[in-house]
C-alpha cells in the first residue's frame, strides 16, 4: 500500500526581484491499495507530476510522509518504475539497450538481461524494432520503449507521468488499450497522472481529482466498471456520467493567471 | 521544324541534362571547379610578370625540389619530409597533452562547482585572447626549442577542448539524468552512462577545433621563433622570395590540416550517428 500523508511542498521563486513563496502542494493525502490502478487528474500546474515524482523519490518535500508498505520513501528504489511524459530515452543506443537500461544500472549482465528485454519488447509490440534508434521511432513507439523499460525491472509499482500526453489521438487509444491489457495481466499497483478525463476513467479503479494551488485532493471517485475492459465501456451510461461529473468539477478550476 | 529551332531545342535539352548530371554528382562539380581553378592559375602564372604567382607546374617542380634539397637562399633547412616529421612530432606532443587534459579539466569543471569557480574566468579569458601574444613570454620561459613549441601548441588547442567538454557535460538533457536517477543510477553510473555519452557530440567538436588550432599553433611557433619544421620553411622560402618552394610548403600545410580535420570529422560522424 502507498500511503501519502499530508504532503506540503513550498516553492520559492523570484517575482519582480522579490522572493515569493507559494505552496505547490498543501495537505495532500491519498492511499493507494496494492494492485490498484489509480489515476490522478487535475488542471495543468496543479502539482500532479510533482507528487508522482515525490512517490518515485526524485523530488523532496517539506512536510508530511510517503510510506510504501510502511517504509518511508527517501529516494528512488527498485520497487518503483517510472514512465516519463517526454519518454526520456537514451538517443545514443538502440531499443534493446534502452529497454535494458534499468537492469543495466542494477548490474545485470548483458547476456542475462537479453531474454527479459526481448520478452518485454515483444509484450509492448515492438518486435522487429530491436535495433532501431529512438529517432527512428514514432512518438507512440518511443513511449512503448519507455513502458517496456519500466516493466523490465519488474517493479511492484508503476508510476506513469502523462505517458500518452504527447502522442496523437489514435495512437493514444492504442497505447491505452495495450497498457490496460499489460496491467490486467501483471496486477501491479499503478499511479497514472493525466489531464484526460476519458483516459483516467477508462484505465482506473479510482480517480483522484486534484485542485490547484495549493495542490491537494478534492475528491476520489470510484470507477465501478468491470474488467477486463474494452473500448465499448466508453459508451456505457455510468462511464459517460462520470466523465460529465469530472468535467463539471474541472471546469470550475481555472488556474489563477500567473 | 527549321534547323535553327531544332538546335535551340537541343541546347535546352543538353543544358538540362548537364544540370541534372551536376546535381546528381556533386563530387564531379568539385573536380570540375578545381580543374578550372588550376587552369586559371597556370595561365595567370605563365603570363604574369610577377613572381608572386608562379605557375602550378613551377610549384610542382619546387615541391619535387624540397623533397630532397636542404639549401635555401637565406640559409639551410631540412627537406620537406624531415620538417614534416619535426612539425608532426611537436603536433603530436602538444595535441597529445592538450586534448586529454582539456577533456579532464572540462569534466572536473562541469562536475565540481569549486573547480569551475577557480578556472572559469581564466579559461574563457585565454580562449578569447590571441595566443600569439603569449609567444614572447613562452620563449623567455622555455627557450626556442621543442618544449617551447609544444607549449605554444598546447595553449592554442587546450582551452577550446576544455570549454566544449564542460559545456557538453553541463548541457546534457536533464530529463535523462532524472530518468537514470529514477532507475537507481549511482553518481558514477550517471557520469559514465549519461553525462559522457550525452556530451560526446560537443567533446568531438572541441577535439576537431582543438586540432585545427594546434596546426595553427605549430606553424606560428615555427615561423615566429623556431625556424624549423613546416613553419620554418615558410619563413625561410618566404624571406628569400623563393615562391615556387613557398607555395609548395603552403600547399603541404593546407593538405595536412585538411587530412587531419577530415579524419577527426569521420570519427566524429561515426560516434554521433545517433544524432542525425
Amino acid at each position: 500500500m502507498i500511503d501519502i500523508r499530508n504532503i506540503v511542498k513550498l516553492y520559492k521563486k523570484q517575482e519582480d526581484g522579490r522572493p515569493v513563496e507559494f505552496y505547490a502542494l498543501k495537505g495532500f493525502s491519498l492511499r493507494i491499495e496494492n494492485h490498484e490502478f489509480l489515476s490522478i487528474i487535475g488542471p495543468s500546474g496543479c502539482g500532479k507530476t510533482t507528487l508522482l515524482k515525490m512517490v518515485d523519490g526524485l523530488i523532496p518535500w517539506d512536510e508530511g510522509e510517503i510510506l510504501i508498505d510502511g517504509r518511508s520513501v527517501s529516494g528512488p528504489g527498485p520497487d518503483r518504475g517510472m514512465v516519463f511524459q517526454n519518454f526520456a530515452l537514451l538517443p545514443w543506443v538502440d531499443v534493446i539497450a534502452n529497454v535494458g537500461f534499468g537492469l543495466e544500472l542494477r548490474g545485470v549482465k548483458a547476456e542475462q538481461r537479453e531474454a527479459v528485454v526481448l520478452e518485454y519488447i515483444r509484450a509492448v509490440g515492438l518486435d522487429g524494432f530491436e535495433h532501431h534508434y529512438p529517432r527512428q521511432l514514432s512518438g507512440g513507439m518511443q513511449q512503448r520503449v519507455g513502458l517496456a523499460r519500466a516493466l523490465a525491472v519488474d517493479p511492484k509499482i508503476l508510476l506513469l507521468d502523462e505517458p500518452f500526453g504527447s502522442v496523437d489521438a489514435q495512437t493514444r487509444r492504442l497505447l491505452q488499450h495495450d497498457l490496460i491489457r499489460l496491467w490486467e495481466r501483471s496486477q501491479k499497483t499503478a499511479i497514472f497522472v493525466t489531464h484526460d478525463m476519458e483516459e483516467a476513467i477508462y484505465l482506473s479503479d479510482r480517480v483522484a481529482l486534484m485542485r490547484p494551488r495549493p495542490g491537494s485532493v478534492q475528491e476520489v471517485l470510484k470507477v465501478s466498471l468491470p474488467r477486463p475492459r474494452n473500448e465499448e465501456i466508453k459508451k456505457e451510461k455510468s462511464f459517460v456520467d462520470l466523465k460529465e461529473y469530472l468535467w463539471e468539477q474541472l471546469k470550475g478550476m481555472q488556474l489563477p493567471k500567473s | 521544324m527549321g534547323t535553327a529551332q531544332r538546335d535551340a531545342t537541343a541546347k535546352i535539352v543538353s543544358g538540362a541534362s548537364w544540370g541534372q548530371a551536376l546535381s546528381r554528382h556533386p563530387g564531379a562539380v568539385q573536380i570540375l571547379v578545381a580543374f578550372f581553378l588550376i587552369l586559371c592559375w597556370e595561365a595567370v602564372g605563365r603570363t604574369s610578370r610577377f613572381a608572386i604567382l608562379p605557375p602550378l607546374s613551377g610549384i610542382m617542380q619546387g615541391w619535387w625540389n624540397i623533397l630532397f634539397t636542404r639549401r635555401a637562399a637565406g640559409g639551410t633547412i631540412g627537406t620537406l619530409p624531415e620538417n614534416l616529421l619535426l612539425s608532426g612530432q611537436a603536433l603530436v606532443a602538444g595535441g597529445g597533452l592538450a586534448l586529454p587534459s582539456g577533456i579532464l579539466l572540462g569534466t572536473l569543471m562541469a562536475r565540481y562547482r569549486k573547480v569551475e569557480y577557480l578556472f572559469d574566468f581564466y579559461i574563457n579569458a585565454f580562449m578569447s585572447a590571441p595566443t600569439a601574444a603569449f609567444i614572447p613570454i613562452i620563449v623567455v620561459l622555455f627557450g626556442l626549442g621543442f618544449t617551447a613549441r609544444v607549449v605554444v601548441i598546447f595553449l592554442y588547442s587546450f582551452f577550446v577542448v576544455c570549454v566544449n567538454t564542460s559545456t557538453g557535460i553541463r548541457h546534457v538533457d536533464r530529463s535523462l539524468v532524472e530518468m537514470a536517477r529514477s532507475f537507481g543510477a549511482t553518481e558514477r553510473q550517471l557520469f559514465w552512462k549519461i553525462m559522457i555519452p550525452g556530451a560526446v557530440p560537443l567533446i568531438m567538436a572541441g577535439i576537431r577545433l582543438g586540432i585545427g588550432r594546434a596546426v595553427k599553433g605549430v606553424i606560428n611557433a615555427e615561423a615566429l621563433f623556431a625556424i624549423v619544421g613546416l613553419g620554418g620553411m615558410v619563413m625561410l622560402y618566404g624571406n628569400s622570395f623563393d615562391m615556387e618552394k613557398l607555395y609548395a610548403v603552403i600547399f603541404t600545410i593546407v593538405a595536412l590540416a585538411y587530412v587531419l580535420m577530415k579524419s577527426v570529422h569521420l570519427i566524429e560522424k561515426r560516434l554521433t550517428r545517433w544524432q542525425e
